[in-house]
């Protein structure tokens, strides 16, 4: 099929839109308001074209086979002018001195583009200058700019769908609104950024390029303003000043720094441009090419980035001396590391030093500190922090389909008819994500069902949203299963050929009766049935799941149990199909990946797997022990036994995050000798003999390692501050002081090592992952794979198996714990707060932590937002302000996880019970009771948050509004009639 | 046995140390950059002798008070006539082809040398050999362009009413 474009024919796809075949032949063309991510927008009327005697907009007309188009016939150019002369009524064009004069202002670049000398109709402000919205922390809108196109609309209804900004079409001169009218700070914009990014102009700035981007930009306003007028004044015709500002831009491309990364907060792996000017952020600038977010980020993504110039880095090394810290060189630091390593090594043999991981620092480093543990201290004690959250998951799809990983990519999400998603929540802890569940339920019609003890954005937004009793999900999931096999929606053919056990499988089954489950989980049989007839429904159905599953006594069993529901149904093997646990660190799958496990080499080879481990043993010289070392939790046990003397902790705020932290602290005062490398002073680094200074993720080069089994790579964007070094030079320091000989001069070079020894890499290396392309791991040949099992499950047989076991209770308390305590993650903070505390932003939007408590627990109580609790369980006590919300219902308590401080971190609460399989913690069931403390006081969230606005929800752009509107004058050929 | 502990007692480092320090750091950009540091003194030397750079000093001193003057007099309207006038004409001038004007040019040129070589002739010019001399082609030529200069200004002039 080919079209005509300027009399040239050109070849298309079923289905291209004119202006997608323009674009993927490169051809310049006009097109202010297309945003290849979401539908055609519709507003600007700048990419009009003539086709077959017709104006048509290209952005929204399919090309046809046979079609003549013209993108510069006398109607069509008079018509994108008009267009053009619209917009230009609406903006300045004082570009040399405005901060987004930076080479891609797409007005900018129009008006050069379409050689416009001249405007029709003279610019006219729309509102006086103080109307300019300065109140968010992170980004302004100035309406007196902003030519109404309308993509920031689009983008916040139908691809962030956070659902809060709107065109006031019934104003006389359009802007955009936030809620009904609101000032941006006092909206439920979430400031994901999303309608920054887009913004064609400088309508929309981030607060962080103002008078910084440009070299005249940072003038005073009493200068710039007669500026401005003189050029206009003396320069009617615009390619003059045109030529000054790309000129200008062309000095900024000198000075602003452009690095891809990789996000560093969660596991979804955005990655984006940042920009820098010596050590300021200017800002951070996704693209359309990222492939797994484009154009979308979070809050945290966007503007969450001042830990890395916090004066709270540590910046040189550190060695403890009587009760002080005291600066030391890093000789002097790391001689007596590897000294008292290496002594207690000796003297206490391979047990005596355990090694924990981060899933913060990159695949390499990864990768060289499980090489540091097996090569140097000749041990297996090597884990990372997937011990706290995944490990459930991993383990529940090895027994069952044979790969630890997501099954297909964010796509798949994106295109299955039937998302369930159970104990997570996205909207907050994967917000990207989350994005496009959001829309494709609201615009194409994927169902949503949502198992979650919260009703949280995703329950709100759900088609069904269940409840079930804390650490019941096995149950009803294993009913719902039950259900349909009993009624025959299960998929006969698809377990025939694919799966075994199927007869053991529908025995365990037996007792899980719709009756059972409706009495253990609390979940009705008709909404259970109601589950089952949606999944037997869809077209492909892809369940997500969270800590919510995993962090339970049955954790690897509940992860299991939802593998064997995808089996039974056939949603394994093609896209829009499949599970997926979601990852929470941006490197907790890398850190796995990389075998920094006790139980696992690099690439998911185990340390019992003869033939792996003697290529180990060859590559690294040394015996390998064929017995698993030990995790995270039997290190502590080991520690208390006294045979674990010595921890080498890397980027891991061990005393924090596990479980029962009381105990923790125990544990790690009773060490010989403790090693934490970290870039900032963190609760564990308060127990160590000597603290290494480490960089963050823009301070270095590597990988990470996404939800979606995507290796993506970073470039330092940043030099390291002060005396700070990459992890990965630290440890081959440390290591070489033990006579290893290490000699890595880049992270490359460790990739490549570490591929050379693991199949499932075996074709990834640096180039493949050049700029923005990526590599997913997933076959067994190595190749790139971004569905799995496409070719059979990954066991010898290609078959895959149901796992066969009964639920597992939840821990019991004692009777005078009443409350359950849930805990999770926020929007605004990233896990535990280390890094998001330290931005004012953010901290002006969640200053402080609170206890979520529901109105009816709240009324008996006595309680209301603002006064203080103490809530006690067995295993410790927290002081806390109340905050109520019906986000969580009866004696149910959420307590957000950003707390730093012993008085209010959740895991001075949490107890040591664990996943029967993974030793994972079980955070999730965790039993209190309150005390109030004081009944009166402040509310904990500040009236600007977000949580306390109602959204906006619209179509989108409404286009057909600035249609009607009186005085509209049509420009396509349809639209005059 | 390590109690947890938060304080941490920072070098503070005494004036002669940072000073030795940066001196050290000094040496070695000496070292490296002998020959570019060696002409950056010497011109800083002659722009000194010079008095510009006492003129840079003061002008950066005052950058701000200076735009603002520079922006109020260039807005002044016989400033802003002029710079007008030299947009304009440069505008004008880009606009005619090259190709033309570079014959033009080389013809006046011609004219000049013609009549450089005719200077030395006294003899007075009649209304008889003004006439006769339109005969002469190169001269015809010459009017002929002349002529109808004039009627394409013209043209011009009535347009622009």
């Amino acid at each position: 099929m080919s079209v005509k474009i300027n009399e040239k024919a050109y070849e298309f796809q079923e289905g291209m839109t004119i202006l997608q075949v323009i674009n993927a032949y490169e051809i310049k063309h006009p097109q202010i308001c297309y945003l290849p991510e979401v539908d055609p927008i519709e507003t600007c009327d700048t990419c009009i074209v003539e086709v077959d005697g017709k104006l048509v907009r290209a952005c929204s007309t399919k090309a046809v086979s046979g079609m003549r188009i013209s993108l510069s016939s006398a109607p069509a150019k008079a018509a994108q002018t008009e267009a053009m002369d619209r917009i230009l009524e609406n903006h300045l064009l004082y570009c040399t001195v405005c901060d987004n004069n930076n080479g891609n202002c797409k007005i900018h670049n129009t008006v050069s583009l379409m050689e416009i000398e001249e405007q029709k109709y003279p610019y006219k402000p729309k509102c006086s200058v103080d109307e300019v919205d300065f109140t968010h922390p992170f980004y302004r809108y100035d309406p007196n700019q902003c030519i109404a196109c309308g993509q920031c609309v689009e983008v916040c209804q139908n691809l962030q769908v956070n659902e809060t900004l709107s065109m006031d079409w019934n104003r006389d001169r359009p802007i955009v609104l936030w809620d009904s009218g609101a000032k941006i700070n006092d909206s439920s914009c979430v400031g994901c950024g999303h309608c920054v990014t887009v913004c064609p102009c400088n309508a929309l700035m981030e607060k962080s390029m103002l008078g910084e981007a440009g070299f005249m930009t940072g003038m005073k306003e009493e200068i710039i303003e007669p500026m401005i007028d003189f050029v206009k004044d003396a320069e009617p015709k615009y390619t003059g000043f045109m030529a000054i500002s790309d000129a200008e831009a062309k000095m900024r491309e000198t000075r602003t720094k452009k690095t891809k990364t990789v996000c560093t907060f969660c596991g979804v792996g955005c990655s984006f441009e940042v920009w820098t000017k010596d050590r300021k952020i200017l800002k951070v600038q996704p693209v359309s090419d990222a492939p797994v977010n484009a154009i979308s980020t979070c809050v945290k993504g966007k503007f969450g980035w001042d830990f890395v110039n916090s004066d709270k880095r540590i910046t040189t090394p550190l060695i403890r001396k009587g009760d002080s810290f005291v600066e030391a060189s890093w000789k002097e630091a790391l001689d007596l590391v590897a000294k008292n390593l290496g002594d207690i090594k000796d003297r206490h043999g391979k047990d005596g030093v355990g090694i924990i991981s981060s899933s913060k620092i990159t695949n390499e480093e990864n990768y060289v500190i499980q090489k540091l543990a097996r090569q140097v201290f000749e041990t297996n004690n090597v884990d990372n922090c997937s011990r706290y959250c995944q490990s459930p998951a991993t383990d529940g799809l090895f027994r069952t389909v044979g790969m630890g990983g997501d099954s297909g990519t964010i796509k798949d999400i994106a295109k299955a008819d039937l998302v369930i998603i159970v104990g997570a929540n996205p909207a907050e802890g994967h917000p990207v994500l989350a994005t496009r569940v959001k829309r494709a339920n609201k615009l194409h019609g994927q169902k949503l069902i949502v198992a979650d003890l919260r009703k949280h954005e995703m329950a709100e937004r759900s088609d069904i949203f269940m409840s079930p009793k804390q650490g019941t999900d096995q149950v009803w999931l294993m009913a719902v299963t039950k259900y349909m096999i009993d009624q025959g929606w299960h998929d006969e053919a698809f377990i025939h050929e694919n799966v075994h056990y199927f007869e053991e499988y529908k025995e365990i089954l037996e007792k899980y009766t719709l009756d059972y489950a409706e009495k253990v989980t609390g979940v009705s049989k008709e909404m259970l049935i109601e589950t089952a007839e949606t999944i037997r429904d869809a077209d492909g159905t892809c369940i997500l799941w969270g800590m919510g599953v995993t962090q339970n006594t049955g954790g690897s069993d509940t992860s299991a149990a939802i593998s064997n529901l995808l089996l039974a149904t056939g949603n394994y093997r093609r896209p829009g199909t499949g599970a997926y646990p979601l990852r929470g660190h941006n490197n907790v799958q890398g850190a796995c990946d990389m075998g920094s496990l006790p139980g696992w080499l690099p690439g998911y080879q185990h340390v019992t797997d003869d033939a792996a481990r003697e290529k180990f043993e060859q590559a690294y010289g040394v015996k390998i022990d064929g017995k698993p070392g030990l995790d995270n939790i039997q290190m502590l046990e080991s520690i208390d036994k006294g045979v674990m003397r010595a921890m080498y902790i890397i980027g891991e705020d061990m005393a924090l995050v596990d479980s029962n932290a009381n105990y923790v602290h125990d544990m790690l005062s009773k060490l010989d000798f403790l090693v934490v490398q970290d870039i900032f002073f963190s609760r564990t680094a308060q127990y160590a003999d000597v603290i290494l200074p480490a960089v963050p993720s823009l301070e270095k080069d590597g990988t990470f390692t996404n939800t979606e089994r995507r290796v993506q790579r970073l470039y330092q964007a940043l030099p390291e501050l002060g005396e700070g070094k990459a992890d990965w030079w630290i440890v081959q320091e440390v290591a070489n002081r033990l006579g290893a000989e290490w000699n890595y001069n880049h992270p490359s070079e460790i990739f490549a090592e570490m591929a050379s020894l693991s199949p499932i890499f075996g074709q990834a290396n640096y180039d493949v992952m050049e700029g923005w392309n990526s590599f997913l791991w997933g076959s067994l040949d190595g190749a790139n794979t971004e569905l799995l099992y496409e070719d059979g499950f990954n066991f010898p047989d290609k078959k895959a198996r149901f796992a066969l076991s009964d639920w597992v209770a939840r821990a019991e308390f004692p009777e005078e714990y009443d409350l359950h305590i849930n805990n999770g993650r926020i929007l605004e903070h990233f896990h535990e707060g280390n890094l998001t505390n330290k931005s004012a932003g953010i901290q002006s939007k969640v200053p402080e932590i609170f206890v979520e408590v529901s109105p009816e627990l709240a009324k008996e109580r006595g309680v209301e937002s603002g006064s203080i609790v103490r809530l006690i369980s067995p295993y410790g006590a927290l002081r806390l302000p109340v905050l109520v919300t019906d986000r969580v219902k009866k004696n149910e308590l959420f307590l957000p996880m950003n707390s730093v401080e012993k008085e209010s971190a959740i895991n001075f609460l949490t107890g040591p019970a664990v996943d029967e399989r993974t030793n994972t913690p079980a955070y999730k069931q965790t039993m209190v009771r309150m005390e109030v403390i004081q009944r009166g006081g402040e509310n904990p969230l500040p009236k600007s948050n977000h949580r306390n606005k109602k959204r906006y929800p619209t179509t989108g752009i409404e286009v057909e509004r600035k249609w009607s509107r009186p005085g509209y004058v049509h420009l396509t050929t349809e639209g005059k009639r | 046995m390590a109690e947890p502990i938060t304080s941490i007692q920072l070098k503070k480092q005494t004036l002669e140390e940072i000073q030795e320090e940066k001196m050290a750091e000094l040496q070695m950009l000496i070292v490296e950059q002998q020959q570019a540091l060696n002409k950056l003194v010497e011109i800083t030397g002659d722009l000194n002798d010079a008095g510009v750079l006492d003129a840079v000093k003061a002008s950066v001193k005052a950058k701000d008070d200076l735009a603002g003057i520079a922006v109020n007099q260039m807005s002044r309207e016989p400033i802003l006539n002029l710079i007008k006038h030299v947009m304009n004409a440069s505008d004008a001038l880009s606009s005619i082809d090259a190709e033309k004007s570079t014959k033009l040019i080389e013809s006046l040129k011609s004219g000049l040398n013609e009549a450089e070589l005719a200077d030395g002739n006294d003899a007075s010019v009649g209304l008889l050999d003004l006439i006769r001399s339109l005969n002469d082609p190169d001269i015809n030529r010459s009017v002929k362009f002349g002529l109808n200069f004039l009627k394409g200004m013209g043209k011009g002039l009535d347009e622009s009413h």
